[in-house]
């Protein structure tokens, strides 16, 4: 029985390791299996250097048609799983072809990648960066071993940073107006606002703020859209009187939040919303969504 | 008549220009036409940056399944022709999919992008990169569009340059010392050196001196190499005697010559060397060949 796991064994080894792996930044990620694993970090435009060691199992000679190391990056939609979409394809061959006896290591690198696009991990979508290490043979079928790495982007703070101040309401009935200190937010901000009650004639229970992602993916003709709520957060819990002000402080930083991405590669956006929701004695819900701009700043992954 | 012509034609007009195309320099290249065309060039880690212009013919409307550009690093060898290698492939989306009724201008951009290889057009075996527009369509074919365009990289002069210096000769017969300034060479630079006669004993008629490519490709048992004399130059006409120096001073400038380039993604290597050659009454050739480096130097013009 030993035998036949073993021939099914690959013929060696693969390893593949970053020249600053030891003190590169990393951070989690969620494999598809649920377990999370740490993975090194990058960003846009960093060189990408590494080693490369390839091991036969046992003294065991390996014979192969070349080596080569590939940068990818990828785009994954869920009704197309398995199907990656490259947007980016960087190839450097490491060996030609021929036979590997013993322990062997190639250096690599790709400089300056540009890398314009976060990984993202959503509910229908995901984009992911891979180092793919290929020893091509002929009849045994090539030996592939992956190695995944992040990539995150950085934007200054805006220059304009306008707030969100809106009356809304039903005529006669009820009118608020609230106001959100920004309309731009970091991952690690706090939003911070009050909703101010000019006119209550309905009974209100109680009031929530909540933080929505909206996904969206186009495949081919077909727009779909997944909407998540993220963080619900009570304001208020009983009736409210009129004149009265609620303030509005919400931390970000307890949420996985991602940056707003607009239109990556024409395959999906994701945007992020407030919605301000209020339930009356009868559980009718009042909303108001009003959408938000979240931005990754420097030194925010320590 | 016309109309079946009019059924073949593409409905569409795609035009791929450069944001700084009119001031970036041109280069010529050479097509598998054989015709001279004049391109844009570029250098690694720059950014490369235009628009394409989609324009439908006669106010047709052209549905698609979305419209992107592609910048492209390829290698094709010619025993494998027709068949693109791709080592760099960077992807911009440009239309979701819909349907153009009127003109229409998408820009692009691809920032600072690591072009690593220069672009080479050698006999076996060819280096491009090329910009594609893709315009896909659902029963069609699609229609694609390519803008070539040149890449060049540029080396600083190196810190050691040694000069080659060698004692060559058939022993009681003949005994040459050639000698050349320097072991590596920008495009445009000059080659000095001498020839001194130690002992002659055979009758030369004449001497030359011969720069010569070699091309290789493939690897291993399937490694092919190619190799062309791309300047003869003669040195010497007539008999030399013991004790005499002849100069040379050979200018590179006039020659098609491309960078050393060493192993290119595993795929192909062109080397130069010096050829010495010497002949004698007999016809007879003795020749020494002598590796040099070529590089290109930034021009500041």
């Amino acid at each position: 029985m030993n035998f036949l796991i073993e021939a099914f064994k690959p013929a060696c080894s693969i390893s593949i390791k970053f020249s600053d792996g030891k003190t590169r930044k990393r951070v989690p990620i969620k494999r598809e299996n649920g377990q999370t694993l740490l993975a090194p970090l990058f960003r846009n435009q960093e060189n990408i250097a590494g080693k490369i060691t390839i091991e036969p199992h046992q003294g065991k000679r390996i014979e192969h048609n070349g080596v080569k190391v590939e940068l990818l990056g990828q785009i994954e939609m869920y009704l197309d799983r398995g199907n990656f979409y490259d947007f980016t394809s960087l190839v450097r061959e490491l060996d030609v072809p021929g036979d590997i006896y013993e322990r062997t290591t190639y250096p690599f690198e790709f400089s300056m990648v540009e890398m314009p696009y976060e990984t993202y991990n959503g509910v229908n979508v995901r984009l992911r960066y891979v180092l793919k290490v290929t020893v091509s043979r002929n009849y045994g079928g090539s030996i592939i071993e992956y190695l995944n790495f992040l990539v995150h982007n950085y934007s200054p703070p805006p220059s304009i940073n306008t707030s969100i101040k809106m009356e809304v309401g039903i005529e006669d009935c009820l009118h608020i107006e609230f106001e959100y200190n920004k309309s731009k937010y970091h991952l690690k901000d706090v939003i911070i606002g009050k909703i101010f009650f000019f006119l209550v004639k309905i009974k209100i229970k109680n009031m929530d703020i909540e933080i929505r992602r909206r996904e969206s993916t186009v495949t081919g003709a077909t727009n779909h859209v997944e909407t998540e709520t993220l963080a619900k957060f009570e304001l208020m819990d009983g009736a409210p009187v009129r004149g009265e002000s609620i303030p509005v402080r919400l931390f970000l930083s307890p949420y996985e939040l991602t940056p707003t991405h607009r239109n990556i590669n024409n395959k999906f956006s994701v945007k992020y919303y407030l919605n301000l929701v209020l339930v009356d004695e009868e559980g009718l819900r009042y909303f108001k969504q009003q959408q938000i701009t979240i931005y990754r700043l420097p030194l925010q992954d320590t | 008549m016309n109309y079946l012509v009019g059924a073949f034609k593409l409905p569409c007009n795609i035009f791929i220009s450069f944001a700084d195309g009119r001031i970036r320099k041109q280069v010529p290249l050479k097509k598998e036409n054989g015709k001279t065309v004049m391109v844009a060039l570029f250098q690694s880690q720059e950014s490369i940056v235009g628009e394409v212009v989609i324009e439908p013919v006669h106010r047709k409307k052209v549905e698609h399944n979305g419209v992107k550009i592609v910048l492209l690093g390829q290698i094709e060898l010619y025993f494998d022709r027709g068949n693109f290698y791709d080592f760099t492939s960077l992807v911009r989306e440009l239309d979701i999919p819909g349907e153009l009724y009127e003109r229409k201008t998408y820009p692009f951009e691809f920032s600072t992008v690591e072009m690593l290889y220069e672009s080479y057009n050698g006999v076996n075996v060819r280096l491009r990169y090329i910009l594609k527009v893709t315009i896909s369509r659902d029963y069609v074919s699609n229609i694609v569009e390519y803008q070539e365009f040149v890449v060049h990289n540029y080396t600083p002069p190196p810190s050691i340059n040694n000069s080659i210096k060698m004692e060559v000769g058939i022993e009681d017969c003949l005994h040459i010392e050639f000698e050349y300034s320097k072991s590596k060479y920008h495009l445009k630079d000059v080659i000095i050196g001498k020839i001194y006669f130690l002992l002659v004993r055979i009758k030369l008629k004449n001497m030359e001196l011969e720069i010569r490519r070699r091309e290789s490709t493939g690897s291993g048992p399937n490694t092919h190499v190619e190799t062309e004399t791309f300047a003869k130059f003669e040195l010497m006409d007539g008999a030399s005697v013991r004790g005499e120096s002849i100069p040379i001073r050979l200018f590179l400038s006039p020659y098609e010559l491309t960078p050393t380039y060493q192993n290119i993604n595993n795929k192909f290597s062109v080397k130069y060397y010096l050829n010495l050659v010497l002949v004698d009454e007999e016809d007879r050739r003795y020749f020494k060949q002598q590796e040099i480096t070529m590089y290109r130097l930034l021009e500041t013009s």
